[in-house]
Formats: C-alpha cells, sequence, structure tokens
C-alpha cells in the first residue's frame, strides 16, 4: 500500500513545483505524440511495399546528343554490353527512374468512350521482354512481352502511340476490371486506341509518392523514347553483387561513348 | 550596479556549477531547437523578392477538363501553368511594363576553355525580360533584348558556376558554346543567384537552384525543345508534332506580368478576360472563367510552398522551449530559495525588494545569454548535420531543402530574442518570489 496521504500533502505545501512538474510532463508528451506522429506518417509513406527488387536494382542513365544519334543502335549496343556483365540477372532500357518522383502517366478505360475522369490514371513505363525481371516484379497472370513484340521508341512525329499489348499491375487491372481476371480484356487510352491487356503483376509503386493511384502502372513493350536526351538502363544484379561486383555498376559509365551515327 | 550583479551572478554559478550547467544546457537545447526550425522555416516562408510584391503577378487560366479540377486540393485555382498558344497570345500585350513566357528544357553542352566534356545542363527558355524583371545581377555582359527572341538569335546567359565548369570564371561573353547542337554566343554571365523559394517556377521543386543557362524563347519551336519540366495535359487529342503539342491544351509554360499599378492590373486584367470570351465563345475554357493575376507573396501560399507539417513543427520546437524553460524556472525556485539566507542578510542590510528582484533578474539573464550562445553552436551544429544529410541524398548536387538550411543572421538574431523571452519567462517568477521572502525568517534561523 503506497502511503498517499504523506505524498498529497507533500505535493500540497509545494503547490508550484508540483503544478510546474505536471505543465512539463504533459506538454513533453503532446510533443512526444505529435513528432511522433509526423514520423509515423512518413516512415509509412517510406515503408509502403514498391513491389520490386529494389536492393538489387541500379540505374544507368545515358545521353545521346548529336543530330543523327541513333537510339535504337545504342541501346541495342549497350543492352548486350549489360546483359553480358557477370553478376548480372537482367536488364532494360526504360523511360523513367522508378520511384525517383519524375515520369509519365497516361489514363487507360475499360471502354472506347474513356475520358480522363471516366477511366484509371497510371504511370507508364515502356520496357523489353527483361523489363519484369530487372525491376524485380511478380508476374500473377498471364504472361510477359517476347522479345518480337517489343515496338521501336516513339518519337517527336508518333509521341500519341499506344501498343496493342500490355502488362499492369493488379491494383490497376481491379479498378479497370473489379472482380475479373483482367488478362485478354480490352484497354483503351484517351484518344480510343485500343491495347489488350496480356499480364497481370503483383505490384509495383508508381513514382510520385503523393500520387493517389499510386499502384497503378502499366507497361508498354517498347524501347523508351528520350524525352530531353536522357534515358536510363534498369540492371538487377545477383542479390548482393549489385555493389560488390565492381565491374557491374561502374564500369559501363566509364566507358567511352561510342559514336553512333 | 548592474556589473555588480552580474559578479554575484556568476558568483552563484559558482556556488552549484551542476545546476547552473544543468538550466543553462536546457535553455541552450530548447533555443538551438527553436533556431533550426525557425532558420529553415524563414527560409522556406520568405518573399526573395519582396520589393516586388506589389508590381509582379504570375499569370494562370483555367483551360482544365470541364468535368475535373486541376488540383482537387484547391478548387478555387487556376492550373500552375499556362498553355504555349494562351502565353503566346498575352504575351504580345504591351499594358505590362515587362512580360515573361518561359520553360525549364534540358541541354547538353559542349564547349569551353576549361576542356569539359559534353555534359548536362538544366536551361531556360524564355523570354528578354526575365533577367530585369526578377533583378537577376550579373556578372559580365547582360541580357539579350526583345528582338532576339523572336529571330531568334543565337545568344545564352549562363549561370556563375556554368561560367567557372566552362571557363574558369573569366569573363567568357562573345564566346560561343555548343547548347543542343548549336553553337550559341555567349551574352551575360549571372553573378551568384539562387532566389528561395524559387519562386518564378515551383513547379519542379520549390527549393531547386536557377538554371545554369538561359537562351530566347524563339528556341522553343525552332529547336523544338520539349519541356524539361512539369508538363499536364487533360484533353484527349492527338500529341504527335511539336506544333500539336504548342496547339494543345497541355499545359507547361510559366507566365509572369510586371504591372507598375492598378490601372495597369485592371488593364491588363480586361485584356486577359476578353481573350477569356473570345476564346470561350469559340469552345475552349469550358470551366468557369479563372484568369488569375497572383502577387508573388500569394503565389507562394497558393502553390503550397510551406507544407502544414512545417508550421507544426515550429509549434513542436517552441513548446520544447517552453518545457526547457519550465524545468529552469523550477530549478532556480529550488536554487533561489537554497539561498534565501543570503537574500534575507541583504535585505537586512537595507536591499529593497526591488533591488533583490533585479538581481536575481540579472543572474537569470547571465544564464539565458550562456544558453543562448550554447544555443547557438548547437543549432550550427545540427544545421550543417541536416545539411550534410540532404547533401548526401543528393550526392553533393545543389538544391532542393538543403538550400533552406544555412544558417544565417536571422538564425543570430533569433537566438538573441529567444534569450531575451528565456529570461523573462524563466527568471520573472522566481525573481520575485525571492524578492517577496521575509527576511526575518531566515536571518532567525542562523
Amino acid at each position: 500500500m503506497v502511503p498517499m496521504r504523506p505524498i498529497l500533502s507533500a505535493l500540497l505545501r509545494n503547490r508550484t513545483g508540483a503544478v510546474l512538474a505536471a505543465i512539463q510532463i504533459a506538454i513533453a508528451l503532446a510533443i512526444l505524440v505529435n513528432a511522433v506522429y509526423i514520423v509515423k506518417q512518413r516512415a509509412d509513406k517510406i515503408g509502403r511495399p514498391t513491389g520490386m527488387d529494389t536492393n538489387n536494382i541500379l540505374v544507368v542513365s545515358s545521353s545521346g546528343f548529336t543530330r543523327d544519334y541513333d537510339t535504337v543502335g545504342a541501346i541495342r549496343d549497350d543492352l548486350a554490353y549489360i546483359r553480358g556483365v557477370s553478376g548480372v540477372i537482367a536488364a532494360t532500357a526504360i523511360n523513367s527512374i522508378p520511384l525517383s518522383a519524375a515520369g509519365s502517366a497516361r489514363t487507360l478505360a475499360n471502354h472506347p468512350s474513356g475520358s480522363f475522369t471516366d477511366g484509371e490514371n497510371g504511370q507508364y513505363l515502356e520496357i523489353d521482354e527483361q523489363g519484369l525481371d530487372a525491376l524485380g516484379l511478380h508476374l500473377i497472370a498471364g504472361r510477359n512481352f517476347t522479345a518480337e513484340e517489343i515496338q521501336p521508341p516513339v518519337d517527336k512525329k508518333s509521341t500519341s502511340r499506344f501498343e496493342s499489348k500490355i502488362i499492369v499491375t493488379k491494383a490497376m487491372a481491379d479498378v479497370l476490371y473489379p472482380g475479373q481476371n483482367a488478362v485478354g480484356k480490352p484497354v483503351y487510352d484517351i484518344l480510343r486506341h485500343p491495347a489488350t491487356i496480356i499480364g497481370v503483376v503483383e505490384r509495383m509503386q508508381a513514382a510520385w509518392p503523393d500520387y493517389t493511384h499510386i499502384g497503378s502502372v502499366f507497361f508498354l513493350p517498347r524501347l523508351p523514347f528520350s524525352y530531353y536526351d536522357a534515358m536510363y538502363y534498369i540492371v538487377r544484379a545477383k542479390p548482393g553483387q549489385r555493389d560488390t561486383g565492381s565491374h557491374c555498376g561502374r564500369t559501363p559509365l566509364r566507358v567511352e561513348p561510342e559514336p553512333h551515327h | 550596479m548592474t556589473a555588480y550583479y552580474m559578479r554575484l551572478a556568476l558568483k552563484s554559478f559558482r556556488r552549484n556549477p551542476g545546476l547552473t550547467a544543468l538550466m543553462v544546457g536546457a535553455i541552450a537545447l530548447g533555443i538551438a531547437v527553436c533556431v533550426m526550425t525557425m532558420t529553415v522555416f524563414h527560409a522556406m516562408s520568405g518573399n526573395p523578392i519582396w520589393w516586388k510584391g506589389d508590381r509582379l503577378y504570375a499569370v494562370t487560366m483555367d483551360n482544365w477538363d470541364p468535368n475535373d479540377v486541376y488540383d482537387p486540393q484547391h478548387p478555387g485555382l487556376a492550373p500552375a501553368m499556362m498553355t504555349y498558344k494562351d502565353a503566346r497570345f498575352l504575351f504580345q500585350s504591351n499594358i505590362p511594363e515587362r512580360k515573361v513566357m518561359m520553360y525549364k528544357v534540358n541541354s547538353i553542352v559542349t564547349g569551353g576553355t576549361a576542356e569539359r566534356r559534353p555534359h548536362h545542363v538544366i536551361s531556360r527558355a524564355t523570354s528578354a525580360d526575365f533577367f530585369a524583371m526578377f533583378d537577376v545581377p550579373f556578372e559580365y555582359g547582360g541580357s539579350w533584348t526583345a528582338g532576339a527572341d523572336e529571330g531568334p538569335e543565337p545568344v545564352i546567359v549562363i549561370s556563375h558556376k556554368e561560367n567557372q565548369t566552362l571557363f574558369g570564371g573569366g569573363n567568357s561573353v562573345g564566346r560561343n558554346i555548343i547548347w543542343n547542337n548549336t553553337q550559341f554566343r555567349i551574352i551575360g554571365v549571372m553573378k551568384e543567384w539562387s532566389p528561395q523559394p524559387k519562386f518564378y517556377d515551383l513547379n519542379n521543386g520549390a527549393f531547386d537552384i536557377p538554371e545554369d543557362a538561359y537562351v530566347p524563347i524563339g528556341w522553343g519551336p525552332s529547336l523544338e525543345l520539349l519541356s524539361a519540366g512539369s508538363s499536364n495535359c487533360w484533353k484527349p487529342e492527338p500529341l504527335d508534332s511539336f506544333l500539336e503539342y504548342m496547339n494543345s491544351d497541355c499545359v507547361w509554360v510559366e507566365m509572369w506580368v510586371e504591372l507598375p499599378d492598378s490601372r495597369s492590373r485592371e488593364r491588363f486584367q480586361t485584356f486577359m478576360d476578353g481573350y477569356w470570351s473570345d476564346q470561350h465563345a469559340a469552345g475552349r475554357f469550358p470551366r468557369p472563367r479563372r484568369n488569375q493575376l497572383t502577387p508573388v507573396g500569394q503565389w507562394l501560399i497558393d502553390q503550397g510552398v510551406v507544407e502544414n507539417d512545417n508550421r507544426v513543427l515550429v509549434g513542436l520546437s517552441f513548446a520544447f522551449l517552453a518545457v526547457c524553460l519550465i524545468n529552469t524556472v523550477g530549478l532556480l525556485l529550488a536554487k533561489f530559495l537554497n539561498g534565501a539566507a543570503i537574500t534575507g542578510v541583504r535585505r537586512a542590510l537595507g536591499a529593497s525588494r526591488r533591488q533583490v528582484f533585479h538581481q536575481h533578474l540579472v543572474e537569470v539573464g547571465v544564464l539565458a545569454s550562456i544558453g543562448a550562445v550554447l544555443g547557438l553552436l548547437l543549432s550550427a551544429v545540427g544545421l550543417w548535420l541536416v545539411h550534410a544529410l540532404y547533401a548526401s541524398y543528393r550526392f553533393g548536387e545543389r538544391g532542393g531543402f538543403q538550400e533552406l538550411t544555412h544558417f544565417d543572421t536571422s538564425s543570430v538574431i533569433w537566438a538573441v530574442i529567444l534569450a531575451i523571452v528565456a529570461t523573462l519567462v524563466a527568471g520573472l517568477y522566481p525573481a520575485w518570489r525571492i524578492g517577496r521572502l521575509p527576511p526575518a525568517v531566515y536571518l532567525k534561523s542562523q
């Protein structure tokens, strides 16, 4: 039994001290709760599953800038080189760096009269047949792109081009075809170009942390369009070899650019 | 008298060094946290061109989707950028004293005497008034004239940093460099200039540093330069050529006007409204009319430069200071009452209550000042650590939040203010209390 009476009377005799201590504890608690809440909000955002094998991925950026630069030839040669490096599991060219807060998004609808408000907005990534592997995504339905399906990049004269086969994330498929198997189903872009969903990946987080469609990403089977002369390769290394396999990340960056005309 | 009190204060500190250190530490910690958050908040919420607060206006028009607002969080605002065609039209007006339409572009730069390999340079295609309008300081040369925008002439303004990179910092005006495969003549080199926030373009990182190269806006269509900044579209329309892009309802151009008085402001507003009506009659602008001229201060608020979290953090840091001060009040009370016997002797020897109050307040003042100096040091170290953290994130590049973490005069001013606040908050009550003690009691006990 704790003797409460002497404690209480002591408190009453030194009221200022007691009140001060109480206020101090109250404010300190309020600060702590608020600070923890702010930190938790951020930690939650950072902790969302990305769907990717981020620990084993590295990004190589590439810029071609001469007037007659042969983008397609450069990508072919670069990929052949990167894929030949030991420790590399898969590599793809891609139009933007995942999770980088930069990238492009478009709206897809499940019927041809789709509009921006009547469909699902999703980030799109231009990848090749190794794209899903390079990102470390899990295909849960349908199939991957084949090498023959990879289209040349769009250019300034054909930026609106859509592709006839796409892969979507499950989150996006669930909005477009709720409760159904989306594989084999049609989708339309806002210019009413049709495409068929050939595969569904379990998950991939879009590039923008505050994007309202954070799980909606779709993949186009084509080489990336370099919007402002910057283009990227996603390289996935065997577990633990991204940084230790020194020739993987560093050397390709030091290779003198070959002229591509 | 105050000097004597200060001597007494130091003597009293020596009497209980542990307790004194505790109090100084508490005040220092509280002040350090406040100085850090206030330094960042000050940099974040400042208007970097306040002297033109009633002259510079961001121009926006709501051309967005009839069924959808541009920014659901701010339904009353037009898109933060303009379409190329609308900016182009409004740009013809001679009502503004100065006007600018511009967008961010990427570039590869080659040349210079410092033998640099081709490198990426973030650039800006802009009309000539950019420099005069935003009071950009020049190290060498100057801006191009409006005529060069239309040609367009191959003239380029580079930043201080880019001039260092290309020419090692000498006067490079008149020299040629290759910018995106085209030869440009350097017409001006800017002094170091980095308004924070980057008010003229908040679409691509509110605290980014300005671009390193500037070319006349006419090079946009001429070299078919796509925007390297934000670009948003809503309308189902093909974008298969640069012309289609320029004529589209996509927003990617920033526009500002300098209107010296309310008359010119009204005239420009009328001009915008007239254009809106014509276009509306022709089937464009499906949403309610929002032709907005927004001064810089309001623009920074509208675009959400300072987030709510930042305000909460400032509040929390002051609450933390309050905890530290309450702690100090408790310790001071204990300490002063401990020394009540000495005070009793002083009172008996004729010191008035006021003098005793004064003496103890000086003691707290000295304590708070030491705390403030220590707090200032702590906050400098803290800001440096935060800066280093951001710098390591961005691989040593400048820009972003790390621009806000510079210890500056505002930090010192805050420390001084907080030291005074600390003295008053922590010292008033204990000093008053000790002055009210009846001296006789303590004399008797001896």
